[in-house]
């Protein structure tokens, strides 16, 4: 959560930086208060409930789609475990447990009700069309992450992050590291397009942006309810990235070293860095697509999400299992 | 009582007042509410009673697909209050839990009656998705062919239903290109 | 208390509560709902019975049969829900005391 800020900061920066211009620079050195200062002015706005909105949800939606975003992180191996002296083995993942990456698709679907109540709740037609829109969009591309996932399922033979990361491990020809951006280039783009779509975020954030339905589903909210949403976002933004970096990325080993065996300390906090810049790089790829790309139609994106990453998601499951016939 | 069966009793108990809450709503979004916090307590029951997977599948079926589908039924519909419509007279409704409850009396009668045989070992990879898998695709591959084929048919009847019949367009007589500006 | 009598009250309970759902409520999504109540109370029996009986699998049939009948319960919400749209489009109600047009 305390990511979220820093994000805001790095993404106002880098759209100024494409932009052309600087970007916020006053408040504190380099702009980086500009957050806290956001975050001020936010909870202290004026806390509007419109007339005829639904009190309880209304009040409740943006925790209903907190919950889910914040939860992402719970399942993610932040860094190799910590081997203490006395035979302990710190795990830096908080759930473990062969179920991780199912959770995370429950959480998936769980995130589309906080979008759904809140534009219900509104009393809005622009908002109501906003939620509805974006709820239909987040279950289709669902599916299309569903299926490339199992694929990266197929070819680890778990459902186990831990294991999908040590199968990482490793290189070909002695440079490429074993990857499964590499091992399965498909999957990889298709999880990595429905994530962008999952999480609201340009090119696919017709739902919530701000020319064309006022501001979708969150029209109606003001100072911390919004807030509340705004992080919901972020945190879901920030949770997808450390996802792709374990799943397709290696999480956090580097390809060379064995990680098999617990090491010390220094080495599992040198590998919660290695995952943090990964997670970074990625995460910087998101905001730059964020500023370059235009936004996709309400029926290009069903279309690109049922006509064409489903198929694709559904070939590439018989190709993994064409290929990896023993 | 261990944490085990404390978790136990908290998921039940949040269950059945989910359950409770979605059959005395009026408005059917408060119901769809109440059944996403009914089918999370089904879903952590689940995970006490060692099936793991299953309860993620509940919450991805059941939490995040079927009440997706409802609710957006739900505010497509969009009845407004006064749309709502009468409920039964509360003599009928009256009337309706008592025969709930000497259905639920009878049934638990039955069920108390029984002697319990002790409970065999369960294995460490009891209800996993491996298990699960191997299970399935081993042993029962052909109910899941033919549910396959359910839910195909569900989906094709489902679509064919709930389309919007559009009014045909009117045939257009054809305009000489000279009489365009 | 995590005995198979408690795990089976509770699905009784459950099931119960759907029955009365579908019984005493007009609004046709309410039963819709209820029905649902009734298959989940019934799925906590399979996997309570598994959990106690499991007959020496790790994946007892009692878990198979849970994800087959989740199966089913999407297809029957899904078709379900179409007809509600469908008659709604077409009478404007979604009351099931209304939809008397098959009615002697």
């Amino acid at each position: 959560m305390s990511v979220v800020p820093v994000l805001v900061w790095v993404e106002r920066r880098v759209c100024a930086w494409m932009q052309d211009r600087v970007g916020p620079n006053r408040v504190g050195p380099l702009g980086l208060l500009q957050p806290l200062a956001d975050a001020v002015k936010l909870l202290f706005k004026e806390d509007v409930i419109p007339a005829g909105a639904d009190r309880m949800l209304f009040v409740l939606a943006p925790a209903i789609a907190f919950f889910p975003a914040a939860m992402v992180a719970a399942i993610i191996p932040f860094g190799a475990p910590i081997r203490f002296d006395d035979s302990y083995t710190l795990h830096l993942q908080v759930c473990r447990g062969n179920i991780g990456m199912l959770l995370f698709l429950a959480l998936t679907g769980l995130s589309v009700y906080g979008i759904a109540f809140g534009g219900w709740a509104s009393n809005n037609k622009f908002a109501l069309f906003g939620g509805l829109r974006s709820s239909a969009q987040m279950i289709s591309y669902e599916i299309a992450m569903g299926l490339a996932l199992v694929s990266i399922f197929m070819s680890s033979e778990s459902v186990d992050l831990n294991r999908i990361v040590g199968d990482q491990t490793g290189t070909w020809l002695g440079f490429l590291p074993k990857w499964n951006a590499f091992r399965q280039p498909l999957a990889f783009l298709i999880f990595f397009v429905a994530a962008f779509a999952e999480n609201n975020r340009l090119p696919f954030d017709l739902p919530e942006c701000d020319a064309e339905l006022v501001g979708g589903f969150h029209t109606e909210y003001s100072s911390m309810k919004f807030s509340l949403f705004f992080l919901a976002e972020y945190a879901a933004m920030f949770g997808s990235c450390c996802l792709i970096t374990t799943l397709f990325l290696g999480g956090y080993t580097l390809p060379g070293i064995d990680y098999s065996a617990p090491h010390g300390t220094l080495f599992s906090l040198l590998s919660i860095g290695i995952f943090f810049a990964k997670t970074g790089l990625l995460l910087f790829f998101y905001i730059a697509v964020r500023w370059t790309l235009p936004r996709f139609r309400f029926d290009q994106l069903m279309h690109l999400g049922w006509k064409t990453l489903i198929p694709l998601g559904l070939a590439n499951i018989l190709l993994t299992g064409v290929i990896s016939q023993p | 009582m261990n944490l085990r069966d404390f978790f136990f009793v908290f998921f039940s108990f949040l269950a059945v007042f989910g359950g409770f809450l979605t059959v005395t709503r009026r408005s059917p979004v408060y119901s769809a509410l109440s059944l996403v916090i009914f089918f999370g307590a089904i879903s952590g029951v689940m995970m006490i009673l060692a099936a793991p997977f299953l309860a993620m599948m509940q919450m991805m079926v059941y939490a995040g697909a079927i009440l997706v589908l409802f609710l957006f039924v739900i505010m497509l519909l969009a009845l407004k209050e006064e749309e709502l419509g009468g409920e039964r007279p509360w003599p009928i409704q009256l009337l309706a839990g008592l025969g709930c409850a000497m259905l639920f009396g009878m049934i638990a009668h039955a069920i108390l009656k029984t002697p319990l045989k002790p409970a065999a070992p369960i294995g460490q990879d009891f209800g996993s998705a491996e298990a699960v898998g191997h299970s399935m695709f081993a042993e029962y591959v052909l109910p899941f062919e033919i549910v396959s084929v359910l839910i195909l048919a569900a989906t094709i009847g489902a679509v064919v239903l709930a389309k919007k019949h559009l009014p045909q367009p009117a045939p257009v007589t054809e305009e000489p290109e000279e009489a365009h500006h | 208390m995590l005995t198979l009598h408690n795990c089976l009250l509770l699905s009784t309970l459950l099931f119960a509560t759907g029955v009365f759902g579908v019984v005493a409520r007009r609004n046709v999504l309410i039963i819709l709902m209820s029905v649902e109540l009734m298959l989940n109370g019934v799925n906590i029996a399979f996997v309570a019975i598994a959990r106690f009986y499991p007959g020496g699998s790790n994946a007892p049939a009692g878990h198979i049969f849970v994800l087959l009948t989740m199966a089913v319960a999407a297809a029957e919400a899904a078709v379900g829900l179409a007809i509600v749209l469908s008659y709604f489009r077409n009478r404007k109600t979604a009351d099931t005391d209304e939809m008397r047009v098959m009615r002697w």
